[in-house]
């Protein structure tokens, strides 16, 4: 049913009902309905005997009331004044870290997001993401001010559709589902900072849309990044340009998501989604059009999946970088940069607890491991830096005092090839978006 | 690091508990909790004159869109009169054109009720 025929299903029922008194009244008095509207349509019906019609005239009242009723379920939403055409939002995490021994302890605004949507009509929609890390900027600290995403949406049709502008790179789960709530732990996992170096916004255009309904996909052309930047334990994070980036090497980046609960409703679970992508580019890009002279590309491939079942949630993340030109680099840069994550969450909440004020409220405990290497396979002659071969145990849990706002508390043992003691770490921290 | 050294075997471990532990849960839920528009209609909350169609179509945008952003709410969480304003907000967050959003209004109001008739 498009959306016209729900506002021509309006005014015709309206027009039913205006007439249906003159109608009933006619009926009734046993005259003769030639001349009333409906009968005009139908001239057959004046040969009807009077019980007849009055059958005739209940059944139409029955479908009319089941017609109002789906009315009713169905009320077109009301237009948006000039207001109404804002959606604000934002998220936010607190923390409270501590590190055995004498790691460093401290208290972290992390993030303050600010979110401002606007629709334009009801095909173009604009969305933007704004952020403060770590609470004071300046050219000392470690705080930034950044754009994560602003981007218009021009939506023509379910195969395609268009978006234009500052994006978040479709890779993995984090980089584009980031909001505290969203995740486990306090921290963001380590894969999610160190092999997708989240959050990793690109700039440029691409078409997203759904294939067939239980497949879409997302593809775009988008400003890569600086390989000059990139090093030994932190992989291709330091290559990100957040302020005027390069397009002198551009990348191309896409994503592919199915739906497995579409395609075979009656799968087990509440929610399964399996996902592939995948970034390829060059590396001779810097801020404001100064490229560093690197000759190197970039390729990662990944695949993630969330699965939902019962009280049982779990996801897992695969990404694989290759970085051809690695020793032109140099840094230490490692030829192939691998990393994965798995993780169980089981959401233990009673539903008999959920009263009064907790009527909303969850609770969960998770565990996650992690195996990552930012010094996969070294190219010829390079040693490799045993600090970037690393893995970690995170346990924890987290408390949903409504379903957007969560307090969290975890525990990490980390682990790398050096054979150093890494401290344990103890997070603590509250999360919420709006 | 040799890939089956200590902590890289327990990791091993945790990907099959999980394995299983999933195995387990699938079965004793059982079927999804995702209404599809054929449930609903033996369920009896579609009126003879609702367009199934448009609540097939409603479900697949449940199902694809609403779970990119945070986990997905199931239609029983919330009553019929709930969803009404939060599909009306998060159409606008998801990028939703206005005929999704109404197919996806009528999905959550038949499914919400399918549940609550099942309580
Ligand atoms: C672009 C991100 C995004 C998408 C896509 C999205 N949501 Fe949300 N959703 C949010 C945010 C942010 C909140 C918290 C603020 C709020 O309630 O508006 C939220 C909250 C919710 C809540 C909790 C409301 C409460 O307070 O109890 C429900 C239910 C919900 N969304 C349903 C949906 C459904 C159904 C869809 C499918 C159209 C959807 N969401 C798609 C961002 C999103």
């Amino acid at each position: 049913m498009s959306q016209k025929s729900h506002y021509t299903g309006v005014s015709r029922s309206a027009l039913w009902f205006r007439f249906l008194p003159v109608f009933l009244i006619a009926c009734l008095l046993g005259l003769p309905v030639a001349s009333s509207p409906a009968s005009a349509k139908e001239p057959s019906e004046s040969s009807l005997s009077t019980e007849d019609k009055i059958l005739e005239l209940e059944r139409s009242l029955e479908a009319l009331s089941g017609k109002v009723e789906e009315l009713k379920k169905v009320q077109a939403p009301e237009i948006p004044s000039w207001v109404n055409r804002f959606t604000l939002g934002g998220y936010g995490e607190m923390h409270a870290n501590f590190g055995e021994g004498d790691a460093a302890d401290q208290f972290d605004i992390h993030r303050l997001v600010a979110y401002v949507g606007y629709t334009f009509n009801d095909w173009i929609r604009f969305h933007s993401e704004t952020e403060i890390e770590h609470a004071f900027v300046s050219s000392e600290s470690d705080g930034e001010i950044s754009i994560e995403q602003a981007y218009l949406d021009l939506l023509l049709s379910d195969p395609v559709n268009v978006r234009f502008g500052r994006i978040l790179t479709p890779i993995g789960i984090l980089n584009r589902k980031h909001e505290p709530p969203t995740f486990y732990g306090v921290e963001r996992p380590f894969v999610d900072q160190v092999i997708i170096p989240t959050t990793w916004s690109s700039d440029g255009i691409g078409i997203f849309g759904g294939i067939v309904p239980s497949l879409k996909y997302e593809l775009y052309v988008v400003s890569g990044l600086d390989g000059s930047a990139f090093n030994a334990t932190n992989g291709i994070r330091g290559g990100r340009i957040k302020e005027r980036p390069s397009l002198h090497e551009p990348a191309v980046t896409g994503r592919l998501d199915f739906f497995p609960f579409v395609a075979w409703p009656s799968g087990y679970g509440s929610f399964l989604r399996l996902g592939a992508s995948a970034y390829y580019g060059g590396l001779d890009n810097g801020n404001r059009g100064q490229n560093p002279g690197i000759d190197a590309d970039l390729r990662v491939l990944s695949a993630d999946f969330e699965y939902s079942v019962g009280q049982i949630d779990f996801r897992g993340v695969f990404a694989h970088e290759n970085i051809d030109g690695a020793t032109r680099i140099g840094n230490n840069v490692a030829e192939e940069i691998v990393g994965w994550y798995l993780e169980g969450a089981w959401r233990f909440f009673p539903d008999s607890w959920k009263k009064g004020k907790l009527a909303r409220s969850d609770a969960a405990v998770f565990v996650r491991y992690e195996d990552f290497d930012t010094q996969y396979r070294m190219p010829a002659g390079v040693a490799e830096n045993p600090a970037g071969d690393r893995t970690a145990w995170t346990l924890g849990a987290s408390f949903y005092l409504t379903p957007s706002l969560v307090a969290k508390a975890d525990y990490q043992v980390r682990d790398d090839a050096t054979g150093r003691d890494l401290p344990d770490l103890v997070n603590l921290g509250i999360g919420w978006q709006f | 690091m040799n890939p089956w050294s200590g902590n890289r075997v327990t990791g091993w471990i945790l990907a099959f508990a999980l394995a299983f532990l999933a195995g387990i849960a699938g079965c004793a839920v059982g079927r999804t909790s995702v209404p599809t528009a054929e449930d609903l209609s033996v369920a009896g909350v579609l009126s003879g004159k609702t367009n199934v169609e448009a609540v097939r179509r409603g479900r697949v945008i449940f199902v694809t869109e609403c779970g990119a952003c945070h986990k997905l709410y199931l239609p029983g969480e919330y009553s019929p009169q709930e969803w009404r304003p939060i599909v009306k907000r998060m159409a606008d967050r998801a990028s939703l054109g206005t005929e999704q959003a109404l197919d996806l209004d009528m999905y959550l109001t038949a499914a919400s009720l399918a549940a609550r008739q099942m309580r």
